[in-house]
């Protein structure tokens, strides 16, 4: 290692393409003036400076929210790294069979479910953390999370709740939002809100008593002894396709036999948190490999030529038996790929690509690449073994 | 802080913004962490506004505070809240790296904080010892040592191997 290699690392570093800057400029003077204020009200040694520093503060809170909640210390992030586990759930309410967390850059959201045979979630709970900024509490309303997100909630504060963790907390009942519709806990409407750090608000949802929604709240810990792995790693993918949006992991609960499921999505850094994905790319793996093939192709009618002939209807979708089912062999693998009726959409999976299910798609005509094309020269397989896969599963 | 100030301040720190970004990501070698640590530290900066305005080197004084908050910020309550094993995922024996600045970023981002900020102070911003001492408020004689450790857990981390460029490996691990 010469020390010109590290000159050659930060010029690469720094000249990677950043997304829009997050960085509020009107929020730092506000903050920094509420810090010099309190400063020069300390400094000063004048109770009757300090207090009305103090009461002025504390109206202003007051003013903006039923009951404001003591900040604790350090904020909480900007955004998130979806590849890292910022918090785990310590307790539940029942013995899960799966548990997991799914990560865009404002939510992380935990969950621990039992799912019955039919796969429908029995029992389920749900513990959603919202990056700083990312919820309001005006009077009693509380709402979080981007409009067009699916982790959306709107709340009506219906209480007080325990204090969790020394914090404050509220009960309220979701009043809109997609949130609410999610299915495990579709039909529950009671939440428990407290600030996790800083500006950074965490929702509890369960099948669970409102008891247990409290004692999940205190066994949030931020400590995490492992970071995500994956099976895959990406290399090479154009810079459309350098950033992770999104990762999804579920994993059998301790002594559970279930496989594990990953899930990423990556897209472009200037694709800004809260807006609709532009060209995204998904992968999704198993450590359960598929038995046999079952892809949907689309089909349509054949339009009749001439003068008089009819417009093709719109193509319709059907399950295909194997021995038609489109497929060949990619490095060793057998890939099968599907055009599904959504205009655009390209999929490709592989049923048992060395001990992995592996899933890819494509969401627009203006992908950079197909995904015959990532599964064929831009990802490496790692294994079912988890001890050999990846906290970093893209790489330049 | 008047009007005036206030507006000189936001004009400052809009036109560094990408520079100080830079800067962090460096440090952070995370850009979620690189951009909650220029909030932070623009903050300070106009909590400071008066001195950083005054200064001799207005860039040089901002670009401390940004290394100093990013110093203090490991040590303080949210990281140790929020630990982030600093495991890596694989050494690159069992892993064939496209660039062999892959393995020298990884074993950059495993160094300590104030090793990692020494180099970036070094070797980026090309400050000398002197100038890198001043910034991070310490003496040469540390600025000396902390160099000489990080780089020797560098090449202790990835032996004799240069940074080249390498072909593409074989898609299985």
């Amino acid at each position: 290692m010469r020390e010109s290699d590290l000159r050659v690392l930060f010029k690469r570093q720094a000249a990677t393409e950043l997304p829009p800057a997050p960085i509020s400029i009107p929020a730092a003077r506000r903050i920094g003036r509420a810090r010099l204020l309190r400063r020069r009200a300390g400094a000063i040694g004048s109770p009757v400076l300090a207090a009305a520093a103090v009461v002025g503060v504390v109206l202003a809170v007051v003013a903006a929210s039923p009951r404001q909640p003591t900040a604790q210390a350090g904020p909480a992030p900007q955004r998130f790294n979806p590849l890292v586990p910022y918090a785990a759930m310590t307790w539940y309410p029942y013995q899960p069979r799966l548990v997991g967390s799914n990560d865009w850059r404002t939510t992380l959201m935990l969950r621990a479910s039992t799912p019955s045979p039919a796969g429908v979630q029995v029992d389920a709970t749900q513990v959603v953390l919202y990056a700083a900024g990312w919820c309001t509490l005006k009077s009693a309303s509380l709402s979080c999370g981007a409009t067009t997100a699916s982790t959306r909630a709107q709340m009506t504060v219906t209480g007080t709740a325990p204090d969790v963790q020394g914090q404050p907390a509220y009960w309220a009942d979701f009043t809109g939002g997609n949130l609410s519709r999610l299915r495990a806990l579709a039909g529950i409407r009671r939440v428990l809100a407290f600030q996790y750090a800083r500006g950074g608000w965490a929702l509890v949802q369960s099948t669970g008593t409102p008891a247990d929604l409290v004692r999940v709240a205190g066994s949030l810990r931020y400590n995490q002894t492992a970071s995500l792995r994956f099976p895959v790693r990406l290399t090479g993918l154009p810079s459309a396709w350098s950033d992770v949006l999104y990762a999804s992991v579920v994993q059998p609960a301790p002594g559970v036999q279930e496989p594990t499921q990953d899930e990423l999505v990556i897209g472009s850094p200037a694709n800004l948190p809260g807006t609709p994905l532009r060209n995204p790319l998904t992968i999704i793996t198993s450590t359960q490999p598929v038995q046999g093939p079952k892809c949907r192709i689309a089909t349509s009618p054949a339009v009749r030529a001439g003068k008089n002939s009819k417009p093709a209807s719109k193509p319709t979708a059907k399950d295909s038996t194997p021995t038609t089912c489109p497929s060949s062999v990619i490095n060793g693998d057998r890939a099968y790929l599907n055009t599904p009726p959504d205009p655009g959409k390209q999929t490709l999976f592989s049923p048992d690509a060395d001990g992995l299910y592996v899933y890819l798609q494509t969401w627009s005509p203006q992908a950079p690449l197909s995904p015959t094309a990532v599964f064929a020269h831009d990802l490496r397989l790692l294994g079912p073994d988890p001890a050999m896969w990846t906290t970093a599963p893209l790489s330049p | 802080m008047t009007d005036q100030r206030d507006a000189d301040y936001s004009e400052y720190v809009e036109s560094r913004l990408p520079a100080l970004r830079r800067l962090a990501l460096l440090l952070c070698q995370d850009r979620h962490r690189a951009d909650d640590l220029v909030q932070q530290a623009v903050i300070r900066v106009y909590m400071r506004w008066a001195k950083a305005s005054a200064a001799d080197n207005t860039d040089a004084y901002v670009n401390a505070i940004l290394v100093r908050e990013f110093l203090h910020e490991r040590r303080s309550g949210w990281t140790r809240r929020v630990s982030v094993t600093d495991h890596l995922p694989e050494t690159p024996i069992l892993t064939a790296d496209r660039d062999g600045l892959m393995d020298l970023q990884a074993a950059v981002t495993a160094l300590p904080p104030g090793q990692r900020a020494v180099l970036v102070l070094r070797y980026y911003c090309d400050l000398n010892i002197d100038q890198t001492a001043a910034a991070l408020g310490c003496s040469t004689g540390t600025v000396k040592s902390q160099t000489a450790k990080a780089i020797a857990a560098l090449r202790g981390r990835l032996g004799g191997k240069s940074a080249a460029t390498t072909g593409k490996g074989p898609r299985r691990a």
